[in-house]
């Protein structure tokens, strides 16, 4: 079995990508891919304590995860089609008003 | 879509130190971790189907692999599924000239008699609009 220390280090990878395009990128939809990575990461998380533990908690927790990214990502393209037809443009720090 | 996409090195040189500084922090704490012995799933049992028995909350099948039962999340999460697919849609919603042009209606009038030519086309809008 590869040790869990391996999977843990993809995931902090994993996760610091996406923080880092949480931090730095203005464009919605790269804000809502790197939201994506983190959430991903914890998944590898689970899944890989899961299987060290011989549980099966963990990976039926990342059914979740993944179902709550989908649901996620549903209500975030809603947002980003509102933001462009009322702001024309994406760009999540250009959106500074809650009414336009 | 945006025009400011290109951000200068300088904006994206603290947030990306921060990033490394913090895989760098979890990197040496995992190394130094332990985990003790890996315990692993044993062999020859179906890993898919526990996890349906757990999602269901079937605890007579479960058997030999651990696990807790996920009915209530699995439902929540259903429920949760369902408003953010209802959410999206109003979202993408949009009103032209007073009327709602939707995704879903009938070819974006709120009903077939509002449409132009609704006395000519005697078919039932029930195909999404399409004609």
């Amino acid at each position: 079995m590869v040790p869990p220390e391996y999977y843990l280090l993809l995931s902090a990878a994993v996760f610091c990508i996406g923080l880092f395009g949480v931090l730095t990128r203005k464009n919605a939809l790269y804000f809502l891919m790197s939201v994506e990575l983190m959430l991903n990461a914890a998944n590898i998380n689970l899944i890989a304590f899961s299987l060290f533990w011989g549980n099966l908690t963990g990976q039926t927790f990342a059914l979740f995860v993944i179902a709550l990214a989908a649901a996620e990502v549903a209500i975030g393209i809603g947002i980003i089609l509102v933001l462009y037809r009322n702001f024309g443009t994406v760009s999540v720090t250009d959106a500074t008003t809650m009414r336009w | 879509m945006t025009t400011d996409e290109t951000e200068s090195a300088g904006s994206t040189m603290i947030p990306g130190l921060a990033a490394i500084g913090l895989f760098i922090v979890m990197a040496v704490a995992f190394v130094q971790a332990s985990f003790g012995e890996p315990v692993l799933f044993p062999e020859g049992e179906s890993i898919v189907a526990h996890i349906g028995y757990a999602l269901f909350d079937l605890q007579n099948d479960m058997g030999t692999i651990a696990s807790e039962g996920f009915l209530a999340a699995f439902l929540i999460i259903a429920i949760g599924l369902d408003v953010a697919v209802d959410s999206a849609i109003f979202l993408a919603k949009r009103e032209e000239g007073g009327s709602i042009v939707s995704a879903i209606a009938d070819g974006g009038w709120e009903s077939p008699a509002d449409a132009p030519d609704a006395t000519a086309d005697t078919q039932p809008l029930s195909d999404g609009g399409d004609k």
